[in-house]
């Protein structure tokens, strides 16, 4: 009990400075062999807009878990905030701008408001209730593009986005949105993991564990609850804005309760909590999506059963399965790893 | 401006029962005060109402001459914390990554920091990266007791911190008590070990049914220790 105190550090358990930059190597050419897609696919273009698709997908995934996995809340209708950042970025471009930092900027900070008051509200409830509210609340905004079809146009959503652009040069070719994605995808992962090491992820991570024990120990619950809320939904936005603008259109369906569904597939697959896995998850599932639905019209049995199997078999997902690997890589105890 | 916790003529409600009665006490800063009693006669209310977790109070809650009031939140920020009796760390998190969550700097050069803490309690230097949900007992105890003060409160209420613990981790959080003293923060002690009380309380308040119907310093307990331990038992 008396033992002097070694080195104030929980990643030195057996993790050597060879060990960590090897790491470091190797997700640098992940990051590389990611950035260098579009040269392999030049044969296949559908291969790289898929690939697009599966990082926006990606970007909503990390978006749920800044919540789910941080906190707790469980979200069933994140595609509401997906859908109302399509909706925002479409509209806006098609009477404002088509300056791509103009738009996203415009979306998130609507969005944050918006999040802000809805959220205000919906943070205050615990489990079930707030998972049921998150759901009935995006089917609200589902409701919205209906009764507003003047604007939104209905049913056939918002078609015939104009061509956004940087600095007045358009960008229409797909490898260059794939890069601008791909960047932002690689920019957002590395925020996400910072917050999760900040003092401010670790105190989420403590109202996550006990939202009782942190308020004993001066935690604000309910601003710490409702600035993770904030900032996903503004994160769910900002991928639904950057979707509207690859694809040029968007529809009611971005906003339906099944997308949410999708979404927390993505991250259930991946696995919560873990950011970068739900991330995996997505660019998982929007392949498999594509694959499996081209053989088979029943691909959503097929996708239901392996939800299932994920939560029973492997409940910490993709990257549960990874995680000796990449505790192995980092250095980190696994018994450490949170 | 007087630098103590103070309830006066307090009353606790949980619904329509009133669990304690005009309950009067004064915890200087730096001093250690025992609440003892038999179970059931209101020393654990006493700690959650301090922390505004019953339904209702009646009188006046004082933290160092202001009012003591808002969301259990706002209390902790105020400077009073609670180690409750059920441990309860975060247990998917690391024993680092518990005391990070905890630690808030005032940022005068006697805060109590993460290496204090590992300093205090060298059993969770050994333990640093491991999961706070797979270590023992006694090492949870400490942990939550390191949380407390980590958040660097002028006031730590702690109930029953050793139940259940083997005398090695009693004497751990004993040191950790004395420590807390130290450092001038002021200790609420509900504890039923008559033994830790004495080793440790410069003042004891002897509870039932809600009242304090004793109270009385060190040294007048020291002075008939047998009067004072029946005091603690049932007629």
């Amino acid at each position: 009990m008396k033992a002097e105190p070694a080195t104030l550090n929980a990643h030195n358990i057996g993790a050597p400075a060879t060990r960590r930059s090897s790491f470091l190597t190797a997700a640098a050419l992940v990051v590389l062999i990611g950035a260098a897609t579009p040269l392999w696919t030049q044969d296949m273009p559908f291969v790289l807009i898929l690939a697009s698709h599966a990082i926006i997908a990606a970007l909503v995934a990390v978006s749920l878990d800044m919540l789910t996995g941080n906190t707790g809340l469980l979200s069933f209708g994140h595609a509401g905030w997906y859908g109302f950042g399509s909706y925002v970025a479409g509209l806006s471009a098609q009477l404002l701008t088509t300056e791509i930092l103009a738009l996203v900027l415009l979306t998130v900070l609507a969005t944050a408001l918006l999040a802000l008051a809805v959220g205000s509200i919906l943070v205050r409830q615990l489990g079930k209730a707030f998972a049921i509210l998150t759901l009935a609340f995006s089917q609200v905004l589902y409701a919205m593009v209906f009764i507003a079809s003047g604007v939104t146009g209905g049913e056939d959503g918002l078609q015939g986005i104009p061509v956004a652009t940087v600095l007045g040069l358009q960008i229409a070719r797909p490898e260059v949105w794939y890069w601008v994605l791909y960047g932002t995808l690689v920019a957002v992962l590395c925020l996400a993991l910072w917050l999760r090491r900040s003092p401010l992820g670790k105190a989420w991570l403590g109202i996550r564990e006990n939202a009782e024990r942190a308020q004993f120990i001066g935690l604000d619950v309910f601003r710490l609850k409702l600035l993770a809320y904030v900032i996903s939904a503004s994160l769910a936005a900002f991928a639904g804005a950057l979707f509207v603008l690859v694809n040029g259109a968007t529809t009611p369906e971005t906003l339906h309760w099944f997308e949410s569904g999708k979404i927390l597939m993505y991250v259930v697959l991946g696995g919560v909590g873990t950011i970068v896995g739900p991330a995996i998850g997505a660019a998982v599932f929007t392949f498999a999506e594509h694959y499996v639905s081209s053989f088979t019209d029943a691909w959503l049995i097929y996708f239901g059963a392996l939800f299932v199997v994920t939560v029973i078999v492997a409940p910490g997902g993709i990257f549960g399965l990874l995680r000796p690997v990449w505790a192995r890589c980092t250095g980190r105890s696994e018994r450490g790893a949170a | 401006m007087s630098r103590a916790l103070q309830l006066d003529n307090v009353s606790a409600f949980y619904g329509s029962s009133q669990i304690l009665h005009s309950l009067t006490l004064t915890v200087e800063q730096g001093t250690v005060a025992c609440l003892l009693g038999l179970n059931g006669m209101g020393k654990t209310t006493t700690l959650r109402t301090v922390m505004g977790l019953v339904d209702r109070i009646e009188g006046r809650l004082l933290l160092n001459g202001r009012e003591l009031e808002g969301t259990t939140c706002q209390r902790a920020r105020m400077g009073v914390t609670l180690v409750p009796e059920d441990r309860k760390v975060f247990a998917n998190l690391t024993v680092q990554e518990n005391m990070e969550v905890a630690e808030r700097r005032s940022g005068k050069s006697t805060d109590f920091t993460v290496q204090d803490a590992t300093r205090l309690f060298p059993r969770l230097q050994e333990r640093l990266g491991q999961k706070a949900g797979t270590l023992s007992g006694g090492e949870q105890q400490m942990l939550v007791v390191a949380r407390a003060m980590l958040a660097n409160p002028d006031y730590m209420l702690l109930d029953e911190p050793t139940e259940g613990l083997a005398p090695n981790y009693v004497e751990a959080i004993k040191e950790s008590i004395v420590a807390a003293r130290e450092r001038n923060i002021g200790v609420v002690l509900v504890e039923q070990s008559l033994p830790l009380a004495l080793a440790v309380g410069d003042t004891f308040h002897v509870m039932e049914n809600g009242h304090i119907v004793y109270s009385g310093s060190r040294d007048e307990v020291l002075a008939d220790t047998v009067a004072f331990e029946k005091k603690l038992t049932v007629e």
